[in-house]
């Protein structure tokens, strides 16, 4: 794998990429709105021996997962040459301090009242922060040439540490004081609703989506499954184009480690003690031990059953010391441990970074960002694109899918 | 510096504001399923570790002191990766302290100083920002 990065001094607190755009908070709520077309460009110009790279890596991803690129690189002159351009700016960029400013569309104070924040998303153009004073919101005007950001509204009181997004749903997880959900945020199923939130879970570390399914991690290694009920639409829905959607989540939840088993034979048997952390990418579950081992879980979903494990491999070994947090780019699985940042793909283990950092981020759900880590430090904000060195030899199958 | 060998482990004192301080033996292997300090920190350090919350008044409204082994929190005190160290309140202000590692990862708030306490440990630069947020979202 090779990894381009960009990176911009200065004191950020998080960063989103979402519509063309590089999303940047800083110091006391304050939201600098950056034009990824502008560092496109300023990329060009700084390596032309690149082009037109810059804009593949940083703005549209999508197109080298297109069938047309994958047929174009076939031609292994071609891969080759597509090689040599990510070496080029590679090289260029490296160690080259970028002003953010250079590229900043617009800047606002968005008003939010917190000390720290701790997690952020965009869901359907709308702003999330989740910090020790709870969750605010900020709608913002996509369509205008220049974004304009509302006032921020507080939806929250409780400390939230993260937030997850999908099917018109948002879930805030906040400690000790529970998980909580808030069903057709949008009012996309024209309920008539009052927006509350319905408390799922007593505890929760983090929540993420197991196919239209809510995961509960009620601590760092123990993943809860709580069923849902969805309604696919005739038409889609918001800026995300969602065309299904949750209408209902159960009350209780089942923990993945009871789930029933495929195979019994295929399915590693974990103790719990012995589980460092877990995470899912969707139906995918990723276990690291305590002795520094990686396993893949899948959830499967077969019609009118209850969810299963189907199978369970090790993908990797030996790397000790606790996780912090996992994400997912298109190339691998994306590593937060207490003094780097790492990427586990079909590879091997790459280092990414190697500081501590202040928050992470990917964008699996995104068309255009799938290959990108925005990853903020006390020193600045790191912009890196993944990209497969392997379209030169043989196609391998991913290890993570796409 | 060096202590003295009592029945429960090693006495050492008194700390910079006068107290004493027991580095027990049961945080120190004799109870596995207590917390256990990590080989890498010697009685000693256990102490100076304590001398710095007792000499910077690391308190919490609960009475509880509490202080890490460096800025970053990249000094593992603790067996289970522990970067934490909790100094329990004492029945008696007579009473000899006694301290051991803790992960708000491991077990949630009650092992964790209060939110404001760690945004004043921020503020006061005793702990990075990053080290901070980590607490504060209770993923160490």
């Amino acid at each position: 794998m090779k990894v381009i990065q960009l990176f911009f001094p200065g004191t950020f607190e998080d960063a989103f990429l979402y519509r063309g755009r590089l999303l940047v908070v800083g110091k006391e709520s304050r939201l600098k709105v950056v034009s990824l077309s502008k560092i496109a460009t300023y990329l060009e110009t700084m390596a032309p021996s690149a082009i037109p790279l810059p804009r593949y890596l940083f703005m549209r991803n999508d197109w080298l997962a297109d069938p047309q690129f994958q047929s174009l690189i076939r031609n292994s002159e071609i891969a080759n040459l597509f090689v040599k351009c990510v070496d080029s700016l590679a090289t260029r960029v490296k160690d080259v301090e970028l002003d953010l400013n250079s590229f900043l569309e617009t800047e606002c104070q968005l008003s939010a009242t917190y000390d720290c924040l701790l997690d952020m998303t965009i869901y359907n153009g709308r702003i999330y922060l989740a910090s020790d004073s709870g969750l605010f919101h900020c709608d913002v005007d996509w369509d205008r040439q220049i974004v304009e950001a509302k006032r921020a509204e507080k939806r929250f009181d409780a400390k939230c540490i993260h937030t997850s997004a999908k099917y018109g749903t948002v879930n805030i997880s906040c400690g000790t004081e529970g998980l909580f959900s808030s069903i057709d945020e949008f009012d996309f199923q024209s309920r008539g609703q009052e927006h509350t939130w319905k408390n799922l879970a007593q505890k929760s570390y983090r929540s993420d989506w197991c196919s239209y399914d809510l995961v509960n991690y009620t601590n760092y290694s123990l993943p809860e499954l709580f069923r849902t009920k969805h309604q696919k639409q005739a038409k889609t829905f918001g800026i995300e184009h969602e065309r299904n959607l949750l209408t209902e989540v159960d009350d209780s939840s089942i923990s993945l480690w009871n789930l029933p088993h495929t195979q019994k034979t295929a399915t590693t048997n974990f103790n719990s003690e012995a589980i460092d952390y877990v995470y899912n990418a969707n139906q995918r579950f990723f276990v690291h031990t305590k002795a520094g081992h990686f396993y893949e879980l899948s959830v499967r979903y077969i019609q009118r059953q209850d969810p299963k494990i189907s199978k369970a491999r090790s993908i990797a070994q030996n790397h000790q010391g606790s996780l912090i947090k996992t994400l997912t780019v298109r190339h691998g699985a994306v590593i937060e441990t207490f003094d780097s940042v790492l990427l586990l793909s079909s590879q091997g283990i790459t280092t990414l970074l190697s500081e501590p950092v202040l928050s992470i981020r990917t964008f699996p759900q995104s068309k255009q960002y799938r290959n990108i880590i925005a990853i903020t430090t006390e020193k600045g904000l790191w912009i890196q694109s993944v990209f497969d060195d392997t379209i030169t030899s043989a196609r391998q199958l991913s290890l993570f899918g796409t | 510096m060096g202590g003295t060998a009592n029945a429960k482990g090693i006495s050492y004192g008194p700390s910079p504001n006068g107290k004493k301080y027991d580095s027990l033996d049961t945080h120190r292997g004799a109870n596995p399923n207590k917390s256990q300090w990590t080989d890498t920190v010697t009685r000693d350090q256990e102490f100076e570790i304590f001398c710095v919350s007792d000499e910077k008044i690391w308190c919490c409204d609960k009475g509880h002191y509490w202080s890490v082994g460096n800025p970053q929190g990249t000094t593992v005190l603790g067996t289970k990766g522990e970067r934490l160290a909790k100094f329990p309140k004492t029945q008696n202000d007579s009473d000899p302290w006694h301290g051991y590692p803790v992960s708000p990862r491991l077990r949630g708030s009650d092992d964790s100083p209060s939110d404001h306490f760690i945004k004043q440990w921020i503020s006061a630069g005793a702990i990075s920002e990053t080290f901070g947020k980590r607490l504060l979202r209770c993923s160490i």
